[in-house]
């Protein structure tokens, strides 16, 4: 089910009324009306597949159980090595498989070798690398003794399937989250109305930012050889602009929701785009992506400690696994390593911990935002691209000054109207994302007046016909 | 809680409220309009009775040219074609032109070799332009026979006119936004409906050879359009445009055709291989007002 859909337009609501007039008095009812809802919402996709997350679910919680109850480390590693087995064997049948098969089989031919492949016509389950970290998170804080497990089997599915971050995140963590399904949710109308609004404000991201973007970037990056090079500059921002607004518009619509349901979820975007770096690009730019990968991942492998080439070396891993799981692509490793050579130098000169964001914009600080932009941008190219080379070719398309007029955003004047719609709608989104960065918020807050607008605009601006799934959901 | 929910109705009335009055406003100024042709037809054809009309999808709308034929033939015709319809919008078109109270002798279908071909013709990509007049029973019926989530959204409109607007914001909302300041404006056409494409990606003169493409004339929509046709005294002309490189024949012959689709020989005069050029439209048109002249007086 599309948060931008009609079914879910009905199906919020219903879900909201039964959660809070019919199973308010019991908090088990309440979780069990979590995890039917849940299924329902993942269902409406494919419903074979919740095979998988139930599969997971059961996994985990008994793991976690066994885990709590043995004291001796061996088979405390053991049952954690039976969970990781099972979700990353998961993860990697589905989204891996293929892949694997098919570079093995090319590796072989670099040597005269051919090898027949047997590649299978896999579906990849929507979320799966989501719901996988998330569940994950929690055997490794048990097994770390970070977090108790629980006792409750409707309260761990409920953590594990919680509808409105289940398929693209935030990817939460079994210590924060996990607890407020133990205790009784009272419902507080200003979180609420907050929520409503961020819902708003991520329905205006996705379907107006992302949706009008995507008109354009997918002509340019279909066919980027009828494209000169400003044209093909202009496709890879939009595309910065597209996947920005279509997946932290889907955050903001998750987190919103989570709080109308008295769900407290982690902030996942914080305004990326005024990054001064890289390295403050990374802790703006799906935080809950890039926290999983420094605990389970970075600081495991010995983080910012041991010598100078075992930290190179720590760096370089995260990024390219990072890369990885986004999808089964070498476009996505390379967009990872590019990351990790951009972060690289911040690293050595130790300039990749200044973490607070100013909220003065001097024209030292706009270069310096432009500049990461303009990096950032760049590896997006890979990102989107279909395959490396088709990558190389659009961005030394680009540096070839082929040709500097922008007709193609002119062409006819139904292409007009969606250049003035991209071009209003991204001044609207950085100039409230500016405001709020300058009152140093976490997020925008709409007042309720702002709401209507962004209400409006979304009605008249946004994608109804033929809107675009989720970048995310691929993941 | 109550305040929470009393909170989010009054911003849903007063949001949807408003978006309705936007929609309605919309819907208001296309009518009054000729921004597409449906309004057209509605307020900018001034003359009663016609000697000929012509429907049709694109073909129609950029092969026969309503002024070249006139002028050669003393005759008076308008083009109602529409691109990117299907003969059950030319269907409509009829309808509609006649439930302005207007009248034409002849009826020249202009169609799509493969729209005449089909026996389950679908809605068309640009039914939409007639949203502003959904209340019309005509045009709600016409959409009540589809199963296509589009023609819902269409009849939805017939109550709740933010749906459609909604739905074809792009198409609808900003076009009135036009039609509100210049009402006179039409979308790629002139004030005889026609539109011709440009003399562009011309690679000279080179004779063309033709295969033969034969068509069975099934489209359920042809019927009906015929039936309309006789119960208003109006005799329906099936026209074939010049198609490159291809030689048209009927497996079966119960309409007037006018065939055209072999006449031009050199692929100069096309714009694609479906499509002619400006200069194409003028070679045809002047062969088609010949033609319609014979048939008028009863010559094979």
């Amino acid at each position: 089910m599309l948060f931008n859909s009609l079914a879910f337009a009905l199906f919020l609501p219903l879900v909201f009324l039964l959660y809070w007039f019919v199973f308010n008095n019991s908090l088990k009812w309440q979780n069990l009306l979590i995890v039917v809802a849940s299924y329902v919402f993942y269902g409406w996709w494919d419903y074979r597949f919740l095979i998988l997350i139930a599969f997971s679910t059961v996994v985990d919680y008994v793991v976690g159980k066994q885990m709590e109850a043995i004291t001796k480390t061996t088979k405390r590693k053991l049952l954690l090595g039976i969970s990781l087995v099972c979700n990353l064997g998961l993860l990697g049948f589905f989204k891996y498989y293929n892949f694997f098969v098919d570079t093995w089989a090319e590796a072989w031919l670099l040597f005269g070798i051919s090898m027949e492949r047997s590649t299978l016509n896999i579906i990849l389950p929507v979320g799966i690398s989501f719901y996988t970290f998330q569940t994950l998170s929690y055997t490794i804080d048990v097994y770390r003794k970070k977090v108790g497990a629980t006792k409750d089997l409707m309260q761990f599915a409920a953590y594990v399937s919680f509808f409105p971050q289940l398929v693209a995140g935030p990817i939460e963590r079994a210590n924060q989250f996990l607890p407020q399904f133990r205790v009784k949710r009272k419902f507080d109308t200003v979180f609420a109305l907050r929520g409503f609004n961020l819902i708003i404000w991520g329905l205006f991201k996705k379907m107006v930012v992302a949706d009008n973007c995507a008109f354009f970037v997918n002509q340019i990056f279909d066919h980027p050889e009828n494209h000169n090079s400003m044209t093909l500059f202009f496709g890879a921002i939009l595309f910065g602009f597209q996947i920005y607004g279509d997946f932290s518009g889907y955050s903001d619509i998750a987190i919103g929701t989570g709080r109308l349901f008295g769900f407290r979820l982690m902030t996942n975007f914080k305004f990326p785009y005024f990054s001064r770096d890289v390295a403050e690009f990374w802790r703006r730019w799906h935080i809950s992506l890039s926290t999983w990968f420094r605990d389970y991942l970075y600081i495991p492998m010995g983080g910012s400690r041991g010598t100078f080439k075992q930290k190179i070396r720590n760096v370089l891993v995260v990024f390219l696994v990072s890369g990885f799981w986004h999808g089964a692509n070498w476009t996505f490793a390379l967009w990872g390593g590019l990351h990790a050579l951009f972060i690289l130098p911040l690293f050595i000169v130790k300039k990749n911990r200044k973490h607070i964001i100013s909220t003065r914009f001097s024209v030292n600080q706009i270069f310096k935002i432009s500049f990461t932009f303009c990096l950032v941008t760049l590896a997006w190219v890979f990102f989107r691209a279909d395959n490396i080379e088709l990558a190389f070719e659009y961005v030394m398309q680009i540096f070839n000054f082929s040709g500097m007029a922008l007709t193609f955003f002119v062409k006819t004047p139904k292409i007009i109207l969606f250049s003035l719609i991209v071009l209003f709608s991204s001044i609207v989104l950085l100039m409230f994302e500016f405001l709020a960065v300058q009152k140093n918020e976490k997020e925008v807050v709409l007042s309720s007046k702002t709401a209507f607008f962004i209400g409006l605009m979304i009605l008249f601006m946004g994608i109804f016909k033929n809107p675009e799934t989720f970048i995310y959901f691929q993941f | 809680m109550r305040a929470f929910l009393k909170h989010i109705g009054w911003f849903l009335i007063l949001l949807m409220g408003c978006a309705t009055l936007l929609s309605e406003g919309s819907l208001f100024f296309l009518r009054h309009s000729s921004f597409y042709k449906p309004s057209f037809v509605a307020n900018a054809l001034k003359q009663k009775a016609y000697d000929y009309i012509v429907l049709g999808s694109s073909i129609g709308l950029t092969t026969l040219n309503t002024k070249v034929i006139d002028n050669a033939s003393d005759l008076e015709g308008v083009n109602l074609s529409m691109d990117d319809t299907g003969i059950g919008t030319q269907c409509l078109m009829l309808e509609h032109f006649l439930a302005q109270g207007k009248s034409t002798k002849y009826c020249v279908l202009s169609a799509s070799v493969a729209d005449l071909n089909t026996k389950h013709p679908g809605l068309s990509v640009n039914n939409y332009r007639f949203l502003p007049y959904i209340r019309r029973n005509y045009v709600s019926s016409y959409f009540n026979e589809f199963k296509e989530g589009d023609a819902n959204i269409i009849l939805w409109s017939k109550y709740f006119s933010f749906a459609g607007v909604f739905y074809y914001n792009l198409e609808l909302f900003y076009p009135s936004i036009l039609s509100a300041f210049r009402p006179n404006m039409k979308n790629r056409f002139d004030g005889a409906g026609n539109y011709q494409y440009p003399l562009e990606n011309l690679k000279g003169h080179e004779k063309l050879t033709f295969t033969t493409l034969p068509i069975n004339l099934q489209n359920p929509y042809l019927e009906r359009l015929n039936m309309l046709c006789k119960e208003n005294n109006i005799t329906l002309v099936v026209y074939i445009p010049p198609m490159k490189g291809k030689n048209v024949v009927f497996l079966n012959d119960n309409y007037k055709v006018i065939n055209h689709s072999a006449i031009l020989d050199d692929a100069y005069f096309f714009y694609d291989p479906i499509h002619v050029n400006l200069a194409g439209n003028k070679q045809v048109s002047l062969k088609f007002a010949e033609d319609l002249k014979l048939l008028i007086k009863g010559l094979p």
